[in-house]
């Protein structure tokens, strides 16, 4: 410490050669650092889209799976199905109608509710749409049960889809996360237990 | 290195979801098993009981992996409503729990899927006769005279269907060129009625046996033709077997009535004749009040090319003519048809009722509890 004139006090700072020392270590430090962050940001990106198809996938199939169990029939397609009818990519199902309290019911001649699970091949999504009977208190919808779907496949146990008593869904999710393309492919199969 | 481990721990996050996730899958799956075996069980305990299986209140355990709890709700003596819940791995702490429910009932199903099923002679339709319901052919499906016929519903034929002109078919495509599909079979049906006719007592006709006055009729066993006539208002109370050298059964005059006793609830009769069945002259069958109702199944052996005959009646019935051709005319209605060949004259109407899907027939030893269709379902309140 050295005491100057008017008895101010000054204290020593870094020398610029201190400093250049402590940039340098800092740049090190960072040039070491920087691959493991780029790796495990990587790592991070692809993990979660794997995790996000393999989701979409998982939950899709179980939907898809529940409601051909309950499906009375599969039909060819029904008078508001238009324009979807039942084939390799899309499939058309015909179940009872709903009450007020939430019970299926038996309908009177042509009074079913249908589901219809198809791809939007402009989106890549996986469509659910319901539509109900007059007498029904199923709500009508068109939802999306899932994302980033590649290809969707059923295989039937008849030549007739309409005859069929199972279905084999084969469904595909894709998703790409810097540079790699995440896929999972799933199969599940469901028996018609109304039918 | 501080983002480095927050990437690492989001990482780890997002991997032990997805493996929850993925377990909880595998366990809701592995629960879904454990409720349909609790139902199969139950249905098989309600056959080996004759129906009087009361489910335990514990829980039913499978192994080390799972467990089940049924309930049953009484509908109706004949009908029953199973609640099955499927736990993973027990029901004290599940970590996976689905419910199924289903109605179950008694008797012998017979599916009839069809408004008409044919044999290998195939269904012919002339001017504006229609079908509303399903049709399924193993011969083919052709066009008489005339047009403006119309299947209000799907067709198969394992010959050539005459679609779309002048059949038009409201739900295409039509398929031709199907496979086979066996009619269904009602042989222990009859058989069981026919025993059940027959304990009711024998009535020797000669050589008709004419009822003209209200009143009730069957469980009966009748030798020779049966005919019900006068406009008479007759309630069927059991099977009902017309047999003989001739063994014909005729309903005539508009406004005379064969209803089967509401009793029935959903259950099917039948009505056996060895001889032809003639409705051409009116009267009208009429099923039970139930929901679903029940009908008058008429089956006839024969295998005249006029085993069935109706016309200007209002046949809310089924038929059956496994060796025969039946023929509907003019404003003949009736409610579902299997017959070896089916020709429809002009007008006539077949309106199928989807409650048959599912037939239940109350005759016979043989009747067993099952599954009734369409009502299998998972809920979310047990």
């Amino acid at each position: 410490m050295l005491m100057v004139s008017r008895g101010y006090y000054l204290y020593g700072g870094l020398t610029l050669v201190e400093l250049a020392v402590i940039v340098g270590l800092l740049g090190l430090v960072a040039i070491l650092t920087a691959p493991i962050y780029m790796t495990h940001f990587s790592l991070f990106s692809r993990q979660n889209a794997a995790i996000e198809v393999a989701s979409q996938n998982r939950l899709a199939l179980d939907d898809m799976v529940n409601q051909i169990r309950e499906a009375q029939t599969i039909v060819s397609t029904c008078a508001d199905c238009s324009p979807d009818v039942t084939g390799s990519g899309t499939l058309v199902l015909q179940v009872w109608p709903v009450g007020a309290n939430g019970e299926p019911f038996e309908p009177t001649d042509s009074g079913y509710d249908y589901i219809i699970y198809k791809i939007d091949s402009s989106k890549n999504q996986l469509v659910k749409r319901t539509i109900s009977d007059s007498a029904s208190f199923r709500p009508e919808s068109t939802k999306i049960i899932a994302a980033d779907v590649a290809s969707l496949q059923f295989a039937y146990n008849n030549a007739d889809p309409t005859q069929a008593s199972q279905v084999t869904i084969n469904l595909t999710n894709q998703l790409k996360a810097l540079n790699k393309t995440q896929t999972i492919a799933q199969e599940a199969t469901a028996v018609l237990r109304n039918k | 290195m501080a983002v480095v481990l927050i990437l690492s721990a989001s990482l780890f996050g997002n991997v032990s979801t997805f493996l929850r996730l993925g377990a909880r899958s595998i366990q809701r799956e592995q629960a879904s098993t454990m409720a349909e075996a609790g139902l199969d069980y139950t249905v098989w305990q309600l056959n080996k009981t004759a129906g009087s299986f009361t489910p335990p209140a514990a829980e039913t355990k499978i192994g080390v992996s799972g467990s089940f709890i049924t309930t049953i709700t009484n509908q109706t003596s004949s009908l029953k409503t199973v609640t099955s819940t499927g736990y993973v791995p027990n029901a004290t702490n599940p970590q996976a729990k689905r419910t199924i429910k289903a109605d179950v009932f008694s008797g012998q199903g017979l599916s009839f899927r069809y408004a008409v099923q044919v044999g290998s002679g195939g269904v012919d339709m002339s001017q504006s006769s229609t079908i509303n319901g399903n049709v399924y052919s193993n011969g083919s499906i052709t066009a008489g005279s005339g047009n403006q016929q119309t299947i209000d519903g799907e067709a198969w034929a394992v010959g050539t269907i005459d679609s779309p002109d002048p059949i038009e078919v409201t739900q295409p495509p039509p398929h031709p060129s199907a496979s086979p599909e066996p009619l269904p079979d009602i042989s222990q049906i009859v058989s069981d009625a026919k025993t059940a006719a027959e304990a009711g007592g024998t009535t020797t006709c000669s050589p008709t046996c004419t009822v003209i006055d209200d009143g009730d009729i069957g469980p009966q066993k009748y030798v020779g033709n049966l005919e019900i006539t006068n406009n008479a208002e007759v309630t069927m109370k059991g099977p009902i077997w017309v047999t003989g050298v001739s063994g014909n059964f005729f309903m005539s005059q508009g406004r005379t009535i064969l209803k089967l006793d509401d009793n029935f609830g959903s259950n099917n009769v039948a009505l056996i004749v060895d001889g032809t069945i003639d409705l051409t002259q009116g009267g009208a069958l009429q099923p039970t009040n139930g929901t679903p109702k029940g009908y008058i199944m008429l089956v006839t052996t024969s295998t005249s090319s006029q085993a069935v005959k109706i016309s200007q009646s209002g046949t809310t019935a089924i038929f059956y003519a496994l060796d025969g051709t039946a023929e509907l005319s003019q404003t003949a209605s009736v409610t579902s048809l299997v017959a070896k060949t089916l020709i429809m004259g002009q007008t006539s109407t077949l309106n199928y009722d989807s409650g048959l899907a599912s037939a239940n027939f109350t005759t016979g030893p043989g009747a067993s509890w099952q599954l009734k269709k369409g009502t299998y379902r998972y809920t979310s309140n047990p």
